[in-house]
């Protein structure tokens, strides 16, 4: 399967001239022969929504909507968006269409309020990780602070997800010896989660300012071995593609085969609890 | 005194905690000014250029971002400073750009001697501020967004006259401490002798930032990393080796000038206020109501 990245810089606001870009990406990636292409979080909007969060936010049976899922008829799209349900929740969502339909939404279930951070002023949790498949692969999907917690990567791997994308709009914050310091922290985390639950992730983030909030890039592809495949630019747009196979995977699992040792007693004892 | 001399002639960049890669925060910086300009539908970039070190480094990377055309630069001396002078025609020889001069002294005497302004404070905050108004009429003219040049360590430690030098559209390296600043413009290649001067607000004679602020660069910025960016309690700076005056001193200076990073405070008595739940950001202005 191949997955096309698109670490694109969404038009802070404007819906429509972004969904302008994302045809153009979703052509090129088309032109490029891959099965799948996927967004950063909030790919239609651009991310500090604040006030404007409730004007921008979309139903998901909404006509927008459906025009965005329309563009995966030749192709599998994933792309992120502020959406609002019945009951005027406001969720950061990212939706992955197939054949023209939206077949799964996933709501960001971790809501960072650190620092720059103020998801939870607007939005809503997401509570559910639904799988699906694309291509033969199973897919989980995260989005950015979801991927800090483990407990969302152990139910996935609870699932035998095979793959997790997660689009991310990570910031710049630290600049050391490699560039920007936090991609550092990304990268290990991403690998190590492959490496060690024998999965592929698709990392994609966004690039561009808001108010000299700089996102910096750096999407990436680990494969089960902790390889990194691919890996796009720091700050400049860019698609850039990768061949997952589950041939990979199956030599991975034949090496060694964490599923066998797993004891769901262990994590129900982790996890299990209370929240906090 | 001496240790002033010496903290000018340190390295401080060969200390682990502020070792980066340079050319990755210039890229940052060049971004970020282009994005800006074009955000906003400006033309061209203005700036004070004074011939120091922070709108020198400021200059080359607006040059960088938009290219010399787009770049128009005001020197602003009060009377004759030669050495400035020089080093100001050291930077247009380098960058092949003109600067435009406009000597302030007439008017500022002016006012020194119409309104009774002897106390050197007040005087140099008035320069600041005549050396503002020239900016925004400039940029006015120019269709131009001010490039302000203040680093991260005199916003923090207020070190800026309100609404004088702290006036501006951006300000691309108000993320960054004056040493790094120091590092940054070595890394562009900005001429030799703006990089070793002592840096100086010059508000009078002879006067330079370490010497009125009394604390060398490099300590300062030490105290301010790792008490604003790593979150040291004071008691783990007193472990680090810093004195226990000249920590209390810093921080003071933090929080005395509080006031001057924000816009100034309204009483709240509606449903959204400005600057505080009227949260709207700033490239909303692009946007077709």
């Amino acid at each position: 399967m191949k997955v096309a990245l698109a670490q694109i810089e969404p038009i802070f606001g404007n819906w429509e001239a972004t969904f302008l870009k994302h045809k153009d990406y979703v052509q090129k990636a088309i032109e490029q022969k891959a099965s799948v292409i996927v967004f950063p979080e909030m790919s239609m909007t651009g991310y500090n929504l604040k006030d404007r969060t409730p004007e921008m936010c979309v139903n998901a049976h909404s006509d927008k909507l459906r025009e965005v899922a329309r563009q995966s008829m030749q192709i599998d799209l994933i792309f992120g968006f502020p959406e609002v349900d019945e009951n005027y929740r406001q969720y950061i969502s990212s939706a992955y269409c197939s054949k023209g339909e939206i077949v799964h939404i996933h709501r960001k279930i971790f809501l960072p309020i650190n620092g720059m951070f103020n998801d939870s002023k607007d939005f809503s949790h997401g509570s559910d990780l639904k799988t699906f498949e694309t291509d033969n692969f199973r897919m989980g999907l995260l989005i950015c602070r979801d991927m800090w917690h483990d407990e969302a990567i152990v139910s996935y791997v609870k699932k035998n997800v095979q793959c997790i994308v997660i689009p991310s709009n990570i910031p710049l914050r630290n600049v050391d010896e490699t560039g920007p310091a936090i991609h550092g922290f990304v990268e290990r985390m991403i690998r190590g989660y492959a490496e060690r639950n024998s999965l592929f992730i698709v990392y994609v983030n966004r690039v561009g300012f808001e108010e000299g909030t700089c996102f910096y890039g750096g999407s990436m592809v680990a494969d089960p071995f902790g390889n990194v495949l691919v890996q796009s630019p720091f700050l400049e747009e860019s698609l850039l593609c990768a061949d997952i196979d589950m041939k990979v995977l199956q030599r991975k699992l034949t090496t060694i085969h964490l599923h066998h040792d797993r004891r769901d007693s262990i994590v129900r004892d982790a996890f299990g609890g209370d929240e906090r | 005194m001496n240790d002033v001399k010496t903290a000018i002639e340190l390295q401080p960049f060969d200390t682990p905690f502020f070792r980066q890669d340079i050319s990755f925060l210039e890229k940052v910086f060049v971004q970020f000014i282009q994005t800006e300009i074009e955000k906003y539908q400006f033309t061209n970039a203005v700036i004070a250029l004074s011939g120091g070190l922070d709108s020198t480094v400021v200059t080359y990377l607006a040059v960088r971002a938009l290219g010399k055309d787009r770049v128009k630069l005001l020197y602003m001396p009060y009377g004759k400073n030669v050495s400035n002078q020089d080093h100001i025609r050291l930077i247009e020889t380098d960058l092949g750009i003109e600067v435009e001069f406009y000597d302030i002294a007439e008017i500022a005497d002016l006012l020194f001697l119409e309104r009774a302004i002897q106390n050197p404070l007040r005087r140099g905050n008035v320069l600041a501020r005549l050396r503002m108004v020239n900016i925004f009429d400039m940029s006015a003219r120019e269709k131009a967004l001010v490039i302000g040049t203040s680093n991260k360590t005199e916003l923090l430690i207020g070190y800026s006259t309100w609404y004088g030098d702290g006036a501006a559209g951006i300000m691309p390296i108000g993320d960054i401490y004056k040493t790094q600043v120091r590092s940054l413009g070595k890394y562009m290649g900005i001429p030799k002798e703006i990089l070793k001067k002592p840096p100086s607000a010059e508000l009078w004679p002879g006067q330079t930032d370490e010497l009125e602020i009394g604390i060398p660069y490099e300590v300062l910025d030490r105290i301010l990393y790792y008490w604003v960016d790593q979150r040291f309690s004071k008691e783990a700076l007193l472990e680090k080796g810093f004195t226990e005056e000249v920590v209390s001193r810093v921080m003071k200076m933090c929080y005395r000038c509080l006031y001057k990073q924000k816009l100034p405070v309204i009483p709240k008595v509606s449903a959204r206020t400005v600057g505080l739940d009227y949260r709207l950001m700033k490239e909303t202005g692009n946007v077709e109501p």
